[in-house]
């Protein structure tokens, strides 16, 4: 006869698994759950503005304190569909007291930034670090401007994962140049990283400025998606340059992802998605494409939904063996939540006054609030490619509005990257090779003209 | 019966009884909690020369064991990158047959992690027995997984080898390289389903403690394709 606590570590995963079975025999094609009704504030909660310093600070407490619940409940409420693979994963291994990630070991790594010395170590190899230095001495910061700086540090700095493709690239300046992993004014390669693995070898990491900061000219736009950036090719580039073997299909899909996509989800299926902008991040309902995640409308929740996403993708990323601090995740959401555009495009164009009326009239059904973005929309009103919306891996059924923050810098357009200019997007003749996103193809050729003159001052 | 022989047949009977206790009486095993932090199932790659210190420790821990497959000198051997030094370091093993250092095709080891908790006043000793892929969806059980080189993490911030001991009052988290299940049969057993890697599954593993069995489950997780970089 097992014991009690040999029964419950029997009984406890069977009885999560019968009720992920039970989630799992619903419909093939997810069903989008309603916006979660915001949580009641507790009754001794100072009341402050959403998202201001104090507000934020006394969320970081929800987080990080040793009881658990808060996390679960935030991690509960921000899933839009509890049956794709990215709700499964976390529904059944974060913030468990008897399995799952909670019980990884944490891990604050050794890093050094990627200069000339770390590019020539790997040219002539073998890389050290010696001068890697923790990432994080331990301290929480206690105002919102330590967190932030805080958490710019581990959006540079901390590894997801060790990237053979990038060393490769590194070591051949011919290869970085091609797929645009670029080198700062200061020398430092933005979204790399040198830094001591878990298996105590030197390595070059990725992180996440990889992908959103871009460098134009000798400016580092911290929170603009990298669209220059060419992941499939770097890694292809190193299977061509070592003969490594790769599969065919597999090299004509990454071939296939171009500058500024990445296939990111956990599954098969071929659904590559455009790199986002992180732009006023806390005004967004939904966060991901596929709006996996509610946000804005959580309350006090949000923040927590955010830094639990962090969490989990830095922990996945590095392949479930460690996850970060999570005093290290809160400030990386802190950090983005301060992500804020360039200065916007001012205009006394007649155009635009015009183009803002169109857009009144026909886009702010779905185009609203100080985003752009909105409440997410069913794949089949859309009409875009359905993969990524239905899904297995981050599927709701629904796609988010492109938030318009900064949106005539941000082609190429839809969720997939596949239309390359504003032009291209209202162009009728766009509908019979990229289907779907009809609004705005039916204006005349003017108003086309006036609406674009708008968008750009967005 | 006179009392003197009782005494006698007390007097002789009694150290029996007492050396049989000692003799038959189990060791009480040592107090372990184990749970399971997480498994990730992608590929089993070839074990780095430079485990040997792990591998010792592995064998010290577990003598009858069978030795492990050493896939490594089968790794497809590769041409070297022109002048990229890190194929030195990325690719330690291509030394093995002597032709010196080249670069090897990436792969990304399979692992599982374990939290085991000491909670008796005695060291322990755990061994893994049997690690089983299960579908989460239907508690059908798909094949069996090896599970070696086991490690321990240490506050230096790195994996290291571990002989599979605990001493009492610790809690250390540990992990294990896991090879793959025969995939073939699994996907007959789930019918031939068109994308495994969608598919939840869950492991459940027998460890011995003092050879004391016990079986824990794992979170679900999903076979990840090797070309996603997840976010």
């Amino acid at each position: 006869m097992p014991g009690p606590s040999r029964r419950a570590a029997i009984l406890l995963p069977l009885l999560s698994l019968s009720m992920a079975c039970g989630v799992a025999e619903r419909a093939p094609q997810p069903t989008p759950t309603p916006a979660p009704t915001p949580a009641p504030t507790p009754a001794s909660t100072p009341q402050h503005a959403p998202f201001s310093e104090p507000w934020l600070l006394a969320q970081a407490d929800r987080y990080l304190g040793d009881d658990a619940s808060p996390r679960r409940r935030a991690l509960e409420r921000s899933l839009r569909n509890p049956a794709n693979t990215y709700s499964r994963t976390r529904l059944g291994a974060y913030a468990r007291a008897d399995l799952g990630w909670d019980l990884l070991p944490e891990w604050t790594p050794r890093v050094r930034t990627v200069d000339a010395t770390v590019k020539a170590a790997l040219v002539d190899g073998p890389l050290a670090l010696p001068d890697a230095a923790p990432l994080w001495d331990g301290q929480r910061p206690t105002t919102l401007a330590q967190w932030q700086a805080l958490g710019r540090r581990v959006f540079f700095e901390y590894p997801l994962r060790p990237e053979v493709f990038v060393e490769h690239a590194l070591a051949n300046p011919e290869v970085a140049s091609a797929v645009g992993l670029r080198t700062a004014r200061d020398g430092s390669v933005p979204g790399t990283v040198g830094f001591i693995d878990i298996d105590g070898r030197a390595r070059v990491g990725i992180t996440c400025a990889l992908c959103h900061t871009a460098i134009e000219g000798d400016q580092v736009v911290v929170g603009r998606a990298r669209r220059d950036f060419d992941y499939g090719a770097m890694r292809l580039a190193y299977h061509r340059d070592t003969g490594a073997p790769i599969d065919a299909r597999l090299a004509e899909r990454m071939a296939r992802w171009g500058p500024g996509r990445a296939d990111i989800t956990e599954d098969d299926d071929e659904d590559p998605v455009a790199i986002v902008d992180l732009w006023d991040i806390a005004s967004l309902t939904a966060l991901t494409q596929a709006a996996t995640l509610h946000h804005a409308d959580l309350g006090e929740d949000a923040p927590l939904a955010l830094a639990i996403r962090q969490e989990t993708q830095i922990l996945h990323a590095n392949r479930e063996r460690t996850r970060p601090p999570r005093a290290l995740a809160w400030a990386l959401a802190m950090f983005i939540y301060s992500l804020e555009p360039p200065p916007r495009l001012h205009s006394s164009d007649p155009a635009v006054a015009r183009g803002d009326a169109i857009f009144r009239r026909d886009c702010t059904a779905c185009h609203s609030g100080p985003t752009g973005s909105g409440t997410p929309i069913p794949a089949e009103d859309i009409g875009t490619d359905p993969a990524l919306a239905r899904g297995s891996s981050r599927g709701t059924g629904v796609y988010r509005p492109a938030p318009l923050l900064r949106v005539a810098e941000a082609a190429p357009y839809f969720h997939h990257g596949v239309v390359a200019s504003l032009e291209q997007l209202f162009d009728p003749a766009r509908l019979t090779k990229i289907p779907g996103h009809t609004p705005g193809t039916d204006l005349a050729p003017a108003e086309r003209a006036d609406l674009i003159a708008y968008l750009r001052t967005l | 019966m006179p009392s003197h022989r009782f005494a006698l047949l007390f007097a002789l009977l009694l150290p029996a009884c007492t050396a049989h206790e000692e003799t038959t009486t189990p060791t009480p095993a040592a107090r372990i909690e184990v749970k399971v932090a997480s498994v990730q199932l992608v590929q089993d790659c070839s074990d780095p020369p430079g485990d040997a210190t792990a591998e010792a420790a592995a064998a010290a821990a577990k003598p009858s064991e069978p030795a492990q497959a050493q896939s490594w000198a089968s790794t497809p051997r590769v041409a070297p990158a022109p002048g990229a030094g890190a194929a030195q370091e990325i690719s330690a093993g291509a030394s093995l047959d002597g032709s010196g250092p080249g670069w090897s095709p990436p792969c990304t080891q399979s692992t599982m992690q374990l939290s085991i908790a000491n909670v008796g006043d005695r060291e322990g000793k755990v061994h893994v027995e049997a690690v089983r892929l299960f579908d989460a969806r239907g508690n059908k059980e798909l094949g069996k997984i090896q599970a070696r080189k086991p490690s321990q993490w240490n506050p230096a911030g790195t994996y290291q080898p571990w002989n599979e001991s605990i001493v009492h009052g610790t809690t250390v988290k540990v992990g294990y390289r896991l090879g793959e299940p025969d995939w073939s049969a699994v996907n007959t057993i789930l019918g031939g389903e068109t994308d495994p890697y969608a598919r939840p599954y869950v492991l459940e593993i027998d460890i011995s403690i003092d050879g004391v069995s016990q079986t824990v489950r794992s979170p679900e997780f999903v076979r990840e394709p090797v070309h996603v970089i997840a976010t």
